[in-house]
């Protein structure tokens, strides 16, 4: 009797173990384990593909198959009329962008981006400080709503209508390079799984403040993270009164150009490709400078949208300061404006 | 009974799973797919947006691209948006010509939004953002240096960015106090202090070098200046200690100088610090020679 009790228990759960990897195997959320080649593709041209969702396949795993990422969903939802298909539906997948400029009838997309500077685990000292706990709930709130944490290498590729602007994007940036940005931005910045680019300026690296070559080393190896020019001496890169003439303002801008750049050839291995102006500022001749010396992009710290005819060279970037609420932040993060 | 029992469960507990997995075909995939399409191309359509028309009716000729009737309509569509994105480019143009930014911009863009590969919408959009952007930076640059109302401790730090991106290092160092910010004051005394080393270092003088390097160091200057730092020291000391040894014979006070010249510079010259130690111990017997 007690033998049978067991035996009775041992199928019961067995059963039940069988049902939940059934119900998890026609779940549907995307579960990754999706190849193009499970997929029922009924018609293809260089446009579109459609595909009839088999079961256990959602628009997420078309997302990732056919666009490289689950994030990718809303280029899909875009072209679709039916918002949520389900399994023996067809679903249209674009395979090239539909609207790579992200113009739309009245509005247009943007990528916001963000400029950071110090971080404390205690009380801001001083406005550009930010308190780990307000950056954690800022990455928080980011991740929760949806938002993709984008690289300036994804910008260039949209200010270049290679890819379109995501419904939901936002760009992380920390300027100069001080220690706290290891200490107690990286390991949130890990927790949230949000990439980041760093701009540092070459003579404060290995100062008691700023972070040492050994970490932004570390820093750069990780995906997550870009390490990026913020001039050699962090001296503003617009013409100052004291250039006594055009040349020389120019001789100035080279010897920042390229103090920096050899300095990241000598410690990171590479030149960098974007640049963030000291004070955010710039002037047409630096702008000009960069564009020959192969940079690809270069960021302001002025407010304002980046569509994907902006600038390159005049990226917009939004100030976060200490006492920026979430709601504040909420308004930053805006990345759709209409004309 | 028992048996029977737990089969019958079973049974249930498998049909339900399968039962919830099955899939519902919603719709009749083909002719759902169809349907919703061409309504929303109405739809996008009647809102005034035949862009997005055109986007719903290409995904239907993927599927079907012998239908002569998606074939027409999209035909028909590429020509309607072609037609509107030419007007809206040229409204665009001469809104630029007539010196208005703002209405010539919004063409621009509602071409593009036709059009998103419109090179030339794009090309002239771009231009005009970019004019704007650089015009602001010039206001914002040209005001940063103008404004009278900007508080003291901000102009005195930009003021000194400026002397340090002049090489005059030492004006800063004198003028360093003025910044309240201890972290800021200590970054320019800092920057300071290494063009002095820079600039002593082109002019040969290399006890000069020490001492900046020496202070830059303690304000926090990074592993490169402590290298540079430890290999001037080195150099200088080995120098002394030459020097030092050269005198053994026959300038012992001058010796002693020259060797503790070498241990000061750099406190691990071992050889210079025996040195030391014999020439203090030669001149200690010297003395009380002279004094007998």
């Amino acid at each position: 009797m007690t033998v049978n009790r067991q035996s009775q228990r041992t199928t019961v759960g067995l059963l039940l173990l069988l049902v939940v990897s059934l119900l998890s195997a026609c779940a549907g959320t995307g579960s990754g384990t999706v190849t193009r080649a499970d997929l029922n593709v009924v018609a293809e041209d260089e446009q579109y593909a459609i595909v009839r969702l088999g079961p256990g396949q959602s628009p997420e795993d078309l997302a990732r198959v056919f666009l490289g990422s689950p994030a990718e969903l809303w280029q899909i939802a875009e072209v679709n009329a039916t918002s949520r298909p389900a399994a023996g539906d067809l679903v249209a997948v674009p395979l090239r962008p539909t609207n790579a400029t992200s113009v739309y009838a009245g509005y247009y997309r943007s990528i916001p981006i963000l400029c950071y500077h110090q971080f404390t685990w205690d009380e801001a000292a001083h406005r550009l400080e930010l308190r780990a706990r307000d950056f954690e709930a800022q990455l928080r709130y980011l991740r929760d709503e949806g938002y993709q944490f984008l690289a300036f290498e994804d910008v260039a590729a949209m200010v270049r209508q290679q890819r379109p602007i995501p419904e939901k994007a936002v760009v992380l940036t920390i300027d100069d390079g001080y220690g706290s940005v290891y200490d107690v931005a990286w390991p949130l910045l890990q927790k949230y799984n949000a990439r980041a680019t760093l701009f540092i300026y070459t003579d404060f690296i290995g100062a008691g403040a700023a972070m040492t070559w050994e970490q932004l080393r570390e820093l750069d190896a990780s995906p997550l993270i870009e390490v990026e020019s913020h001039g050699k001496s962090h001296a503003s890169l617009a013409r100052l009164p004291e250039d006594s003439d055009a040349e020389a303002y120019k001789l100035r801008l080279v010897n920042e150009i390229s103090g920096s750049e050899a300095a990241f050839m000598a410690r990171l291995g590479r030149a960098p490709r974007f640049l963030s102006y000291p004070y955010g500022n710039s002037s047409r001749v630096i702008a000009d400078l960069l564009r020959d010396s192969g940079y690809d992009l270069a960021a302001t710290v002025t407010r304002g949208p980046n569509g994907s005819f902006v600038d390159p060279f005049l990226l917009h970037r939004t100030m976060i300061y200490a006492d920026h609420s979430l709601s504040d932040l909420k308004k930053f993060v805006r990345t759709s404006w209409r004309y | 009974m028992a048996i029977l029992t737990t089969s019958r469960w079973s049974s249930l507990i498998l049909l339900a799973a399968l039962g919830g997995c099955a899939t519902t075909p919603s719709g009749g995939g083909e002719t759902a797919f169809r349907e919703a399409q061409r309504a929303a191309a109405a739809r996008a359509e009647e809102a005034g947006d035949p862009a997005q028309a055109l986007r719903y009716w290409r995904s239907l000729q993927t599927l079907a691209p012998q239908d002569p009737d998606i074939a027409t309509k999209v035909a028909q569509l590429e020509t309607q948006v072609e037609r509107q994105a030419r007007a809206r480019l040229a409204t665009g143009v001469k809104r630029f010509s007539e010196g208005d930014t703002a209405r010539g911009n919004r063409a621009m863009l509602s071409a593009l939004a036709l059009q998103p590969d419109s090179d030339e919408a794009l090309k002239l959009l771009r231009e005009s953002v970019s004019n704007a952007a650089h015009e602001q930076q010039e206001e914002k640059v040209a005001s940063e240096y103008e404004r009278e109302e900007e508080p003291e401790e901000q102009q005195v730090a930009q003021e000194l960015e400026i002397l340090l991106s002049e090489g005059r290092y030492q004006t800063v160092l004198e003028r360093a106090e003025s910044v309240d910010d201890e972290n800021e004051r200590n970054l320019l005394v800092l920057r300071a202090h290494t063009g002095l080393a820079d600039a002593a270092r082109r002019k040969g003088r290399r006890e000069a070098e020490l001492g900046h390097l020496t202070s830059a160091i303690s304000l926090g200057g990074g592993e490169e200046l402590t290298r540079r730092r430890k290999a001037l020291a080195r150099e200088l000391s080995d120098e002394a200690y030459r020097d030092g040894l050269a005198r053994m014979q026959s300038d012992l006070p001058e010796a002693i100088q020259s060797l503790e010249r070498a241990v000061n510079y750099d406190p691990d010259n071992l050889a210079a610090k025996e040195k030391l130690d014999q020439a203090m111990v030669i001149k200690k017997n010297l003395d009380r020679i002279r004094a007998n």
